[in-house]
């Protein structure tokens, strides 16, 4: 090592700290003036770097001006990447099925009536549509009173989610304000 | 849970306050990326804006398995490498001998004022990096300024932790003997 001065790419990673041969080089550095030299050229340039590699700076109000152009909080946008986990919303969806499910098995004739109740209040056309609609049901394997069960848990959870983002949006509104 | 994962739930939460931190935490790397990248010119600061609405859309999508800067400033190097592609503006030039190297446009980095203000060593070096390849200055910004490692520099160029390391290694060399009567040392 002693009798070969060291090369560029050593002086660098030396001084970057990532010389895998540091024990070596600072041997070599102790005896030799003229990689030494070398050494003390890129501290030079190593320390003008630190504050010459600056480029120009963004304006003052960078910040305003990215927060001024941040989609709406109610926007489609937002409410596709608002997480549903917030606010305990699974909480008062596991809820809200378990009481459907629970009424389905103790009593699933209260669904029966809701789902008749439902087209037959009145006229003939609902009742046409009732029918035809439990045909469906009956051919897809599925009970009226599941189904009915089903879409009124979806409706009571799209409901509790709906309230819950208002109040947050509201909240949001009310801070930036 | 770390201070940055908290600030991640808060703007998943809809707190927008807490996207002002990351963006204030985060827009001077941002502009190292951008301004490196790209050359001078007024889209420069709107590229830096649109970098932290991406982050704003797709923050839902980060799982940590980077740091969130390093997250961010790969986001801006996409965003440059696309803006870059659609202006078709080259990335590499060669570094060559710098003799058919064009002078930089930006006079307001070299006026007298400045040289007298930081000294002339600082002046010259500035005026150099501008001169070198957008990936080469880049590079000496984000380990320089950013104290970023070759290997985290390396994932936000998406290039092999050894590339970045060449380039570096060559971009200083060449800033060294072209500035070499202020870097060549003291002579024995
Ligand atoms: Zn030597």
């Amino acid at each position: 090592m002693t009798d070969q001065h060291l090369r560029d790419e050593q002086v660098q990673a030396f001084l970057d700290g990532t010389a895998v041969d540091s024990p070596a080089i600072e041997a070599h550095l102790a005896s030799c003036p003229r990689c030494r030299a070398a050494v003390e050229g890129y501290r030079r340039l190593y320390a003008g770097l630190a504050t010459a590699s600056e480029p120009a700076a963004l304006s003052v109000d960078f910040a305003d001006r990215v927060m001024a152009r941040l989609p709406e909080p109610g926007g489609f946008r937002a409410q596709l990447r608002r997480p549903l986990a917030g606010e305990g919303i699974f909480a008062f969806a596991a809820f809200a099925a378990l009481v459907a499910a629970a009424i389905f098995f103790i009593k699933p004739s209260l669904w029966h009536d809701l789902f008749q109740g439902l087209f037959k209040s009145s006229g003939s056309t609902n009742q046409q549509v009732a029918k035809t609609a439990a045909g469906v049901l009956e051919s897809l394997k599925i009970s009226p009173e599941l189904f009915t069960a089903v879409i009124l848990t979806i409706i009571a959870i799209g409901l509790i989610d709906w309230i819950v983002t208002r109040r947050r949006t509201h909240h949001t509104a009310v801070h930036l304000a | 849970m770390t201070d940055q994962h908290e600030l991640v739930q808060r703007i998943l939460d809809g707190d927008k306050q807490a996207f002002r931190i990351l963006v204030e935490q985060n827009q001077r790397l941002v502009s190292h990326i951008v301004f490196r990248m790209l050359p001078d010119g007024p889209d420069r600061e709107d590229l830096c804006q649109e970098v932290f609405l991406k982050v704003y859309q797709n923050l839902g999508r980060f799982r940590f398995d980077a740091k969130l800067s390093t997250w961010i400033a790969t986001i801006a190097h996409n965003c440059c490498l696309d803006h870059l592609a659609k202006k078709r503006l080259p990335l590499y030039d060669d570094l060559g001998g710098g003799e058919d190297m064009p002078e930089p446009e930006a006079p307001e980095s070299y006026s007298p004022e400045r040289i007298v203000a930081e000294g002339e060593t600082a002046a010259l070096l500035r005026r150099e990096i501008d001169r070198l390849p957008p990936v080469y200055k880049t590079i000496v910004t984000l380990f320089h300024l950013d104290e970023l490692s070759y290997d985290e520099i390396g994932r936000i160029m998406k290039m092999p932790e050894g590339t970045i390391k060449s380039y570096l290694f060559r971009a200083r060399r060449l800033l060294k003997d072209r500035l070499a009567v202020q870097f060549q040392g003291e002579k024995p």
